[in-house]
């Protein structure tokens, strides 16, 4: 029976990590003080998202050579990337040409699209969603041809370099 | 909600489970400040209740958060959470352990909470959130969010009953004896809900496996 106790540990070990406590949002106590009704009204506004598909776009800017997992599908043509995404990925990723380098599938959600710009490792990691986008100091968001883009950097002085790259930004 | 509300006899809501009422399960969690504070939330003092919510904050959202894996339910369950908390702790023992009275009340709130309208998918915080740590290879940590939030997912797919077992464990770190005595079954239903929930997310999850 050492299998299934080698599974059970495995599953345990990946739920202790996923299930994780989290500290609450500060805003929480503003919520208990003043509580107001659940958001089910609000959600009538994501559903218009929900009519339309729906690509949300994380880009990332950092280095990860050292730690950079290998590329599945090495191309910088983007024609190529799209159709090799699309059929192992199911995403339809427009892309522009240029400091491409190749995909990876990340998980059956998500795949990853390879850069190379100015001598460090690019990835934009994209995403099947329907998803709220939320404003923050290290993301913007914008809306184009029935798909919403998300732009998430590390830094907030890398929006500039990312967007450059970033198909219809 | 006040059908939620929990009692020193424990929760009686008609049409679910049957929470008995308090025991020393969780041992004698209550210390004289513990109790100071108690008290005082029952005589309306705002800042003991701002003390028991610090100390309470984080396991109520995260067993809330775990659970619905939605951050604006998580909200919503964690605010309906301590505002029964704060309107019923008159009822509440001192003899009894505060925290499996506690844990009762955000368990009741998380079965009642109804979903109105589709999941707002939380995909993007738990990246956002890894792009925002400086140290370790920000792909990596992406990577591995990712990840997390895939368990998270399937998770959240589970039914009710087999979910909040899930959580109390994992989340909480509870003991089969005191996940059973929250929800108001023996300990072997707890062992039989998460075996048949760790079947499903075996299944549902090998392909994390296989990226080990």
């Amino acid at each position: 029976m050492v299998k299934p106790e080698t599974h059970k540990q495995w599953i345990e070990q990946e739920l202790e990590r996923s299930l994780r406590r989290v500290s609450a949002p500060e805003e929480l106590w503003d919520r208990v003080q003043s509580p107001q009704q659940p958001r089910a009204r609000v959600r009538t506004r994501f559903m218009a998202w929900a009519t339309v598909p729906v690509l949300t776009f994380v880009a990332l800017w950092g280095s990860h050579s050292r730690n950079n997992p290998a590329i599945q599908f090495h191309s910088s043509d983007p024609a190529e990337i799209r159709a090799w995404v699309k059929a192992n990925a199911g995403l339809d990723v427009p892309l522009h040409a240029g400091n491409l380098a190749g995909a990876n599938v990340v998980s059956p959600h998500t795949v990853q699209i390879a850069y190379r710009v100015a001598g460090r490792d690019v990835s934009l990691l994209v995403s099947d969603n329907r998803a709220s986008v939320r404003r923050n100091g290290r993301s913007v968001s914008w809306t184009n041809g029935g798909q919403s883009y998300l732009l998430a950097c590390a830094e907030p002085q890398d929006f500039k370099a990312c967007v450059m790259c970033h198909v219809g930004g | 909600m006040d059908a939620g509300m929990p009692s020193a006899a424990g929760l009686e809501i008609p049409g679910r489970i049957h929470l008995p009422a308090p025991s020393n399960e969780f041992g004698m969690v209550l210390d004289a400040n513990d109790h100071e504070v108690i008290e005082a939330c029952r005589r309306g003092d705002d800042n003991a209740f701002r003390a028991l919510f610090d100390s309470h904050k984080d396991r109520v959202y995260s067993i809330a958060l775990r659970y619905s894996g939605d951050r604006t339910a998580a909200m919503d369950i964690a605010q309906d959470t301590f505002v029964k908390l704060l309107s019923s702790i008159q009822n509440f023992r001192g003899n009894a352990s505060f925290d499996s009275w506690l844990y009762r009340i955000v368990v009741n709130t998380c079965l009642d909470y109804k979903r109105t309208g589709r999941r707002v998918i939380p995909y993007l915080d738990g990246l956002l959130d890894a792009v925002a740590a400086p140290a370790e290879s920000v792909l990596n940590r992406l990577m591995r969010a990712e990840q997390e939030q895939t368990v998270q997912e399937i998770v959240a797919k589970l039914p009710p009953e087999q979910r909040i077992v899930v959580v109390l464990r994992y989340t909480e770190g509870l003991s089969y004896d005191q996940i059973a005595e929250i929800v108001g079954c023996s300990a072997g239903t707890v062992a039989s809900r998460l075996n048949r929930a760790h079947k499903v997310l075996e299944r549902r999850l090998a392909h994390l496996r296989a990226r080990r």
